[in-house]
């Protein structure tokens, strides 16, 4: 199901709403399991109070610091696939490591794997010795998966998902496997210095004025996410709104971006808006370019690896009951 | 021959093993860290301001703290001072993130370690919530009453509203957290700050204050009381090291609260950071001359005797205790800010121990309550008395071309922070952290130095029958992130 652009609060407020008229929606499992991780995705927990409400309501999070690490936990064995498992962090390919030869046993029995944050989305680009979860396991079996990027991940976009995935099924993804309800629109299509762009209002400097921030490197037009919309932790702030250019963090190339880095190539000129996109126009479109045929590459492969995917339900309210 | 004894504590940021070396002659416990990220080697060939959000990644509990420092390091290099306006909101900022950290620290990690099951009996839906992932074992050794237990998780809703508050506040002027986006050398990016968005920070922390002030104190208070065990010192004499306060912005300096300086062997300096090195023994990374042109890489996974990737910190070959009770007490015997010298020695006399001997699980606790309540206290302060029409930067280009190099120094929540740039044209050459986990959890250098934490789970085991209870109190009550250490 498409959600489209509508807003974040309202579709989650709808979500909720759907929810409590469901009767007796079934309490499924959640395995959160954390690599190396800074706990930066998780912790906006206390930032959406509601999020743990919401856990306690409908799933079961199964404990993790009480896990066999050589076992795998008989309940989870005995239900079958009814658990819905999060990774957060980046994990190595290390055979010594306890949560190694967990997290593929853990992979194949699971309903669907959300892949939350940046590392655990976008680990490809880790030195040796730690697991490409993508490539490395999840294109080797049937699980459905998605991924919520981000640096931090807004807690809501989790929330949103696993209310979305109790009530209807997966969220529909982009090609790179990012539901389309968050990460549908660009962030400058959000923005509220839209206007100061289309008319030429631009920040040179940062701190100058509010503004439009493209030419401090902004990596808004290129990116998706509804950041804008949602703001952060229940505020109404945000990257932009303190006058700092978006640093295209749901961006699978982030923290590159084809060579352009955070802020493009800043100068060592007289200012740095010198630094802007538009030095940097063919290196842009080169790695515009080559994020579209990536894009359509990983979506040609993902149609290959899980043809299932967005049309098979994971799990449904009432079959469950029946 | 190796026994693990503690696989990994779950609610700590990165990984963190206990193992007994049998092999070893002394049967020694050593802590083994998680993989690193190799933050630092990434960071090389980056523009220079990319340093200050890709650091933040580090910590959830320390992003604010990376991104001062860092950014304090760009300063550096560019000789840039800061307006003084930005100086006061970074102090605003670091210390909420301190006392987010600090709160998070007792409820989220030490108490769950003094709870049972039967805390939680009837009550479970109430308060089991707030612990994601998490459920009480039966009964142990050194758990708290049936009655106390059951009123400090009576709290625990309140402390979650608390840091969701320190959350909002956090957010309004950084644009979203744990990562902070309005840094930049000489200040904020912040086009402008204005008194309604100042008192609406206030507004919420007015919430808080009881929290702060009274509640939160009385459970660290109650979890002291009722075990004993917790003013127990397992290693007497420990130096110490403090970077102090961030300068307050202000002519008259009511704000900064810390002295810097280093006690060693019972005598203060002021610090040196030409005397902070790092030991390379025990990890998996190679010394410089080992690194080759033809094999690149900073690490060998089969290092002999290798065991960890947490760089082990010595300020003068000599390992430190950094964090809130280190720096009170560098303060004290610095005759700095007098009101926390009074606190320090009447917590120390209170517990019946001495400024020489002071580290152990209740005052590591206590130190970051009060440190807490000054803190909040002095955040309103600075929120009343900033001039919102004063430059929050110095609006100035930022010239990265020469080769040079910057440091960054702060008091992150769980102790000393330091931040090293390299530049040349543009770009980062080499970076350097060294983390509070590097000096309380460092691994035992070539000379068989181990660190604070390392030394007291030895004693530990000297002591009687190695306790994975206590071992496990004695890691939680560290304010750690080991990712930090490991980068």
């Amino acid at each position: 199901m498409i959600l489209g652009t509508i807003s974040i609060p309202l579709m989650s407020h709808s979500l909720t709403g759907l929810l409590h008229a469901t009767s007796k929606p079934k309490v499924k499992s959640i395995i959160w399991l954390k690599g190396q991780s800074s706990e930066i995705n998780s912790a906006g927990i206390w930032g959406h109070p509601d999020f743990i409400d919401f856990l306690d309501k409908y799933f079961k999070v199964l404990p993790v610091d009480q896990l066999d690490y050589n076992n795998l936990p008989s309940d989870l064995t005995d239900e079958g696939q009814s658990h819905i498992l999060i990774l957060e962090g980046y994990f190595t390919n290390n055979a010594d490591d306890a949560l190694h030869n967990l997290l593929k046993d853990l992979i194949v029995i699971s309903k669907g794997v959300i892949l939350l944050g940046n590392e655990a989305s976008y680990g490809q680009h880790m030195e040796d010795g730690f697991l490409d979860l993508e490539a490395g396991l999840l294109y080797q079996v049937e699980t459905p998966y998605f991924k919520l990027p981000g640096v931090p991940t807004s807690l809501r976009y989790l929330l949103g998902s696993l209310n979305h995935m109790i009530l209807y099924d997966l969220p529909e993804l982009d090609e790179f496997r990012r539901p389309l309800m968050f990460y549908s629109k660009k962030v400058c299509d959000y923005c509220e210095y839209r206007g100061d762009f289309e008319a030429g209002r631009y920040v040179r400097y940062f701190g100058e004025k509010k503004g439009c921030l493209y030419l401090l490197g902004c990596k808004g037009p290129v990116t998706k996410n509804a950041c804008g919309i949602d703001k952060w932790n229940g505020t109404s702030s945000w990257c932009l709104g303190v006058g700092s250019p978006c640093s295209g963090c749901t961006e699978p190339g982030y923290p590159d971006h084809q060579g352009l880095g955070l802020f493009g190539q800043l100068s060592t000129d007289s200012a740095s808006i010198n630094s802007s996109l538009i030095r940097n126009a063919g290196p842009i479109a080169k790695g515009a370019l080559a994020v579209t045929a990536a894009g359509i590459g990983l979506h040609i492969l993902s149609k290959k690896t899980s043809t299932p995917m967005n049309r098979k339900k994971i799990f449904n309210i009432e079959d469950d009951e029946e | 021959m190796k026994r693990i004894l503690i696989e990994r504590l779950p609610r700590i940021e990165g990984n963190l093993r206990v193992v007994l070396s049998e092999t070893d002659p002394e049967n020694l416990v050593h802590l083994e860290s998680g993989r690193s990220l190799h933050t630092k080697e990434m960071l090389v060939g980056k523009y220079p301001l990319e340093s200050i959000e890709l650091t933040q990644r580090l910590s959830a509990k320390s992003s604010v703290a990376h991104a001062i420092a860092s950014v304090m390091a760009l300063e550096n290099y560019l000789q840039l001072d800061p307006t003084p306006t930005a100086l006061q909101i970074r102090n605003v900022l670091i210390q909420l993130s301190t006392l987010y950290s600090h709160i998070h620290h007792f409820y989220w990690e030490v108490l769950p370690e003094y709870l049972n099951a039967t805390h939680f009996k009837g009550n479970a839906h109430q308060f089991l919530k707030y612990y994601i992932g998490y459920t009480p074992l039966k009964k142990k050794s050194g758990d708290l009453s049936k009655s106390v237990g059951q009123k400090l998780i009576s709290k625990i809703p309140m402390a979650f509203e608390v840091l969701n508050i320190l959350q909002k506040v956090l957010t309004l002027p950084t644009g979203k957290f744990p990562v902070i986006m309005n840094m930049i050398p000489g200040g904020l990016t912040n086009p402008s700050f204005n008194r309604v968005l100042i008192m609406e920070m206030v507004r919420y922390l007015e919430g808080i204050k009881f929290f702060v002030e009274e509640e939160w104190p009385g459970a660290v208070k109650l979890l002291i009381q009722n075990r004993s065990e917790s003013v127990r010192i397992y290693k007497k004499k420990v130096n110490l090291l403090s970077f102090g306060s961030l300068p307050s912005g202000t002519i008259k300096d009511q704000y900064a609260h810390y002295s810097d300086g280093v006690l060693i062997d019972g005598k203060l300096e002021p610090v040196n950071e030409l005397k902070i090195t790092e030991s390379l023994d025990s990890t998996y990374f190679l010394p410089f001359d080992k690194i080759t042109a033809k094999a690149s890489k900073r690490f060998d996974l089969k290092k002999e005797d290798a065991r960890t990737w947490l760089i082990g910190a010595r300020y003068d070959t000599e390992t430190m205790l950094t964090g809130a009770l280190s720096r009170m007490l560098v303060t004290h015997f610095g005759g700095g800010n007098l009101g926390i010298s009074d606190r320090i020695s009447q917590m120390l006399d209170d517990l019946g121990l001495t400024t020489e001997s002071p580290n152990c699980i209740a005052t590591r606790l206590l130190a970051e309550v009060f440190e807490g309540r000054l803190y909040l206290k002095s955040v309103m302060g600075i929120l009343l008395d900033v001039d919102v029409d004063a430059p929050l930067n110095r609006k100035t280009p930022f010239d990265f071309s020469n080769n040079g190099t910057g440091v960054g120094k702060i008091e992150s929540p769980g102790g000393a922070l330091l931040h090293q740039v390299y530049i040349d044209n543009n770009k980062i050459t080499q970076y350097r952290i060294v983390s509070p986990v590097n000096w309380n959890f460092s691994p035992s250098d070539a000379s068989g130095k181990m660190g604070i934490v390392e030394t007291e789970l030895n004693k530990l085991l000297e002591s009687e029958k190695l306790s994975l209870e206590r071992a496990r109190r004695i890691l939680y009550s560290y304010n750690t992130q080991i990712l930090d250490g490991t980068h």
